[in-house]
């Protein structure tokens, strides 16, 4: 039985906010699918610049790889060309994609990355991790696990076993707050209990800026079981 | 559970008198150990073994048989199981069954798991608890029960008192191992309760944990795992009783390769070793890397008082032990070298000789190799009656001009006065087989020794994250 075949990943815009009604802060995004000047006015006014497009589509893992993610975008003539190249190059390139649209994100000042998962185990379940952000995680093998739910005791137990614990300390005269990952994860345990079908979730990074900046999720994917009438669906 | 570990009546088919097999063994442990029922080897060739009357036959014993242990080849299961079932009907006397022997569902062949089947088709008839297949069975040296075949090579007479050290293990030479191993220390171990679970085609981790809990003779408890197919339970179990009693775990398939391994020998599911360490750390379960770091913590728990905190105060003779041991103490974030007063300071310098080093570093002495057994004694004394010191490591290398004799006598009187109730001392003595004369005093007395600065620091550390455990969760518990 291949887990993978009765899962489904929401697409960012479902995670968010997903995470977000648990407590978790997410970057600000908005799905838009058209680029009239009012719908690219509204979205601006809401979300400032600059900002990062990407398409939202089930069937397009690798946005990247296709064309379909544009950084540092600008202003609204800049938005209405990106929504344009993302839909074009969607349609060349993976023409049999059913297309949501594009969402718009604030694009985030760099901060410090944090890694914050949900896996599950055949015998215990869902677990919570934590451990540094970025491409480095699979390398330095720098992430702590625990069976949830979690306590706050067991959340500062996670942080202290992984370099986390040097950043919180104090990093080049920067000092993260070690709250806002006890938070993060206490909420993250809080959401997959009473999601019990939630099998995975994968928040790389959660941006930490030790200046009283709020910590902000950036990319998450939550990942659920489907039922059984809607495996193939 | 208790008939398991005192039953009145023991048969053992499969017995010899042979003394180079299994079934020869078995009998003489329990001779040795001087079990104070009745012991009914089953053998149609023999009139008696080690004096005991043999019997053809299950049918044929008329006393009342608790226990009934397997160690015959695996092919006769049919035979012996046609007689067992003829015996439950007729006395329904038997409640434990310990089947030593391997080749059953382990195996995972056709005849393997069929022969497995055909045990445990009786056992759940007349409701008899199955301990094994494939283990080397139950120790109890309260009551004086050894159905092992395990040859420690070390006379029984020699061992220490029982200790509260409980020993359970999925692996039959694993066991073994431990038992040996524990035999063979400067004073050998003699365990509490020790036994070897195999297959767990009955009774397994969460049935013993339950019972260990409550057992009164039991103050720790060992575990040898491989993997258990119930995480969740497991976990609530271990939850339960660590809340109580310090567990302390050898959990092997920490490798990929060795998680496979772990898969085909006692036929477990092994889960993945990264959430098996997680749910440790989560339940203040102690997880040991080594065979000599258990037992070693096995016994720390089992003697002395679990510390206040992490404040570990450095007691050294020697100048070199004491730096290496400082490199080992640093190792941890759990262990922290404490600043003492100026009060503790001036009169450790007072009991010392001169050239002595104290508290440079904080947290650190260095008496000196000329320190005298008093030197060695009144300074650890006045360490110990310091408000900021939760527990000390004493490291001595004991040089030809220190009486080591006196100086064991010394510092088990110091102990014996308990002028520093909750403290923990490790007592590294130095100098292999040399200093087996003081350990040998230290340790009948109940004094907590080892060989070398990491084995002592390993102890240390690891009671302290237990005793962190149960301060956080006091209020469970």
């Amino acid at each position: 039985m291949d887990q993978k075949e009765n899962t489904v990943a929401l697409n960012e815009l479902e995670s968010a906010k997903l995470l977000h009604s648990y407590g978790i802060n997410a970057v600000k995004s908005i799905l838009i699918d058209n680029c009239r000047k009012e719908t690219l006015e509204s979205t601006a006014a809401e979300l400032g610049f600059p900002v990062v497009m990407k398409v939202v589509s089930n069937d397009i893992l690798h946005k990247t790889d296709v064309g379909c993610v544009v950084l540092n975008v600008a202003d609204r003539d800049a938005m209405e060309c990106a929504y344009r190249v993302i839909m074009e190059n969607a349609a060349r390139n993976v023409p049999n994609a059913k297309i949501e649209g594009v969402v718009v994100q604030q694009m985030l000042p760099k901060g410090f990355e944090v890694l914050l998962g949900v896996s599950t185990d055949p015998q215990f379940g869902q677990v919570v991790m934590a451990g540094l952000g970025g491409i480095l995680v699979e390398l330095l093998q720098a992430v702590s696990m625990r069976l949830i739910p979690i306590t706050r005791e067991d959340a500062l137990d996670m942080i202290a076993e992984t370099p986390l614990q040097q950043a919180c300390d104090g990093l080049r005269g920067v000092r993260y707050d070690r709250e806002e990952i006890v938070e993060a994860l206490l909420n993250l345990s809080r959401m997959v209990e009473a999601n019990p079908d939630i099998t995975e979730v994968d928040i790389n990074p959660l941006l930490l800026y030790g200046d009283g900046r709020k910590a902000t999720a950036v990319d998450a994917v939550v990942v659920r079981k489907t039922s059984c009438c809607t495996k193939n669906g | 559970m208790d008939q398991l570990f005192n039953p009145d009546g023991i048969a053992i088919v499969g017995a010899s008198s042979n003394p180079s097999k299994a079934g020869y063994v078995a009998i003489r442990n329990m001779k040795e150990k001087a079990y104070p029922g009745n012991v009914y080897p089953i053998n149609v060739r023999e009139s008696e073994i080690l004096g005991y009357p043999c019997y053809a036959s299950l049918k044929d014993v008329q006393g009342n048989i608790d226990l009934l242990v397997l160690i015959m080849p695996s092919k006769m299961i049919y035979t012996v199981m046609d007689e067992l079932d003829q015996r439950m009907e007729e006395k329904g006397d038997v409640k434990f069954l310990v089947c030593a022997a391997a080749d059953y569902a382990e195996t995972k062949t056709p005849e393997g798991i069929d022969r497995q089947e055909r045990l445990m088709r009786t056992a759940r008839r007349f409701g008899i608890r199955v301990v094994g297949p494939n283990c080397i069975g139950v120790i109890d040296n309260r009551s004086r029960v050894d159905t092992t075949f395990v040859d420690t090579g070390v006379p029984f007479t020699s061992f220490g008192e029982p200790t509260g050290i409980t020993f359970l293990s999925q692996s039959g030479a694993l066991a073994s191992a431990v038992l040996m191993e524990g035999a063979s220390r400067v004073v050998p171990v003699l365990y509490n309760k020790f036994i070897s679970i195999g297959n767990m085609a009955d009774v397994d981790f969460v049935d013993l944990l339950d019972y260990f809990e409550t057992d009164e003779s039991t103050r720790v408890i060992g575990i040898y795992m491989e993997g258990y197919n119930d995480g969740k339970r497991l976990a609530a179990s271990l939850r339960r009783v660590s809340l109580k009693k310090p567990i302390v775990v050898l959990k092997v398939g920490r490798s990929a390769l060795g998680a496979n391994a772990a898969n085909s020998h006692t036929g477990s599911m092994a889960g993945s070793d990264r959430v098996y360490d997680a749910m440790f750390k989560q339940n203040g379960v102690i997880r040991v890397g080594t065979i000599n770091e258990m037992i070693d913590t096995l016994q720390a728990f089992d003697r002395m008082p679990l510390p206040a905190g992490g404040n570990l105060f450095l007691y050294s003779q020697a100048g070199g032990p004491g730096i290496y041991c400082t490199d080992a103490i640093s190792h941890y974030q759990e262990l922290t070298m404490p600043v003492v007063s100026d009060d503790t300071k001036a009169r450790l310098a007072a009991s010392q000789l001169p050239m002595a080093n104290i508290c440079h570093p904080e947290g650190y002495a260095d008496i000196t190799a000329s320190a005298s057994v008093r030197n060695h004694v009144d300074g650890l004394q006045i360490v110990l009656e310091e408000k900021n010191v939760d527990a000390v490591i004493f490291i001595t290398v004991v040089p030809t001009f220190l009486p080591q004799k006196e100086l064991a006598e010394e510092l088990v009187k110091m102990e014996q006065a308990v002028n520093h109730p909750g403290k923990p001392v490790y007592y590294c003595i130095m100098a292999g087989a040399y200093t087996a004369l003081a350990r040998g005093i230290m340790e009948k007395n109940g004094l907590c020794t080892f060989d070398s600065p990491e084995r002592a620091v390993m102890a240390a550390r690891n009671m302290c994250v237990y005793a962190a455990f149960r301060a956080r969760h006091k209020k469970e518990a």
